[in-house]
């Protein structure tokens, strides 16, 4: 299998997170809860992957960095816990689902309001602009994502950031694209929130994720429950991270995470940036000369792009592109809206959606240039049987 | 043998206040707080042997919130 469908997860993972998940459970006793050895060795592990999230974040209050199931409940638990009666939220025009159903669900149920700013490509002028003129006198939070799931356009967040302190407007970032693949100083970023996958740039296991609060502004719980600490109160404890960890963690998924943020943090988020970027401009100019195949963005570079693009061949279902590499060649790419249809109405393909190609740390030349020899040969021949 | 347990609100701050003392050079282990009086504490401390005092001044200088410390055998 050629796989280069890791904006969605990374595969493989390093052989140091399966050996970290496997070897969690020679302790796997719940950890924050009992006394015995095992109990505390296994708390110890969700310790040390706090600890490297702030390393890698540049951050220094690990008991800030709180452990969740994934982004999307990252994301959920800022917009849900800090969201009242009356408040405005902006957003981007490139946001994922798990930034906006939230808020479409809150818009439904007349609680708050939204709008959403345009980015421009390669514009941050602009897109500042935008953000600007979107914010209102109730604006409480501006939710956006660092990089677009679907195109790879880079927000300038810093700058949003800035505008968000000047207008006392809290910020969230909605790291998913970026981490791992970005160098990402959370107090340069000026984010009060920034919610992270950990199993996609930061090559961790499904199923975990983290929310670091970076901010005197902390969020209502949206979960409740046990958490092992003042357990003869029936409040909800109020202090980091109990509040937002109620029951039994994902040990086994952080043991792996943890390994993963150092398998980033020895290679160096812009040394991975670099290769995978490096493949994707490849894989974009050889497309280019390809005829029919669309491409929606500018040739990416660094400095305004993640590693990753979108194209379609005209008059091809882009589902039907996906079915085509995969059945034929063992390649896997992801076709279709990828959850993000305001990016989609934004680059005027919501009807059809796309081709989504991502390269990872292990992805190689060779693997890039079986994609565009296959897409090549489907332009040829359109009617192919699959 | 007596040690001191300093006591923290939580296992994660516990954790931390131990991996930030073995740097300084003071030894400890995590232990969960006893029974105080009548009532559970569910609150976890840091076991240590010597320079208590010490680790207690270190810690509230790191910004460190400590519920107390207790004497105990063990």
């Amino acid at each position: 299998m050629i796989y280069l469908d890791n904006a969605a997860t990374t595969f493989p993972k390093p052989l140091s997170v399966k050996n970290a998940v496997n070897n969690s459970f020679l302790y796997s006793a719940n950890p924050g809860r009992a006394g015995h050895s095992m109990s505390i060795k296994a708390a110890q592990t969700l310790f040390d992957c706090r600890n490297n999230i702030c390393r890698l974040f540049n951050f220094d209050k690990p008991e800030n960095v709180i452990l969740t199931p994934g982004c999307t409940f990252a994301l959920n638990t800022v917009i849900k816990g800090v969201l009242n009666k009356g408040d405005h939220v902006v957003i981007s025009s490139l946001e994922h689902n798990s930034v906006s159903r939230p808020l479409e669900m809150l818009r439904e149920k007349g609680i708050i309001s939204y709008n959403v700013a345009k980015v421009y490509e390669k514009d941050p002028d602009k897109t500042i602009d935008s953000f600007r003129n979107a914010l209102r006198d109730n604006t409480k939070l501006v939710v956006c994502t660092h990089a677009s799931n679907v195109f790879g356009i880079k927000l300038p967040v810093s700058r949003i950031g800035a505008l968000c302190r000047y207008y006392g407007t809290l910020f969230c970032v909605d790291a998913a694209q970026t981490a791992g693949a970005c160098d990402i100083n959370i107090k340069a970023l000026g984010a009060d929130f920034i919610c992270v996958p950990g199993h996609k740039g930061l090559y961790g296991p499904m199923g975990t994720g983290f929310l670091i609060i970076n901010s005197d502004n902390i969020p209502e719980s949206i979960i409740d429950g046990g958490t092992g600490s003042g357990s003869g109160d029936l409040k909800q404890p109020q202090m980091l991270p109990d509040k937002f960890e109620s029951g039994t963690h994902n040990l086994h998924g952080f043991a792996g995470l943890t390994q993963g943020i150092d398998f980033v943090m020895k290679k160096s988020p812009l040394r991975i940036a670099q290769h995978e970027m490096r493949l994707t401009r490849r894989l974009y100019n050889e497309l280019k000369s390809i005829k029919d195949v669309v491409l929606y963005t500018d040739e990416p570079e660094n400095d305004h792009y993640v590693p990753l693009l979108s194209f379609n061949l005209d008059e091809v279902d882009p589902e039907r592109v996906a079915m085509y590499l995969d059945k034929r060649f063992g390649i896997a790419v992801r076709a279709g809206l990828h959850c993000s249809p305001l990016a989609h109405r934004a680059f005027g393909t919501e009807s059809v959606g796309t081709v989504r190609v991502c390269p990872s740390v292990f992805s190689t030349d060779y693997e890039i240039k079986k994609l565009i020899d296959a897409v090549f040969l489907l332009s040829k021949n359109k009617k192919i049987s699959i | 043998m007596e040690k001191q347990l300093i006591m923290f609100q939580n296992i994660t701050i516990a954790v931390r206040a131990k991996n930030i003392l073995e740097h300084a050079g003071i030894h400890g282990y995590v232990q969960k707080t006893p029974v105080s009086g009548n009532k559970p504490s569910c609150g976890y401390s840091l076991a240590v042997a010597d320079n208590a005092d010490k680790a207690v001044q270190f810690l509230r200088e790191k910004g460190f919130i400590i519920l107390g410390t207790r004497s105990v055998d063990g």
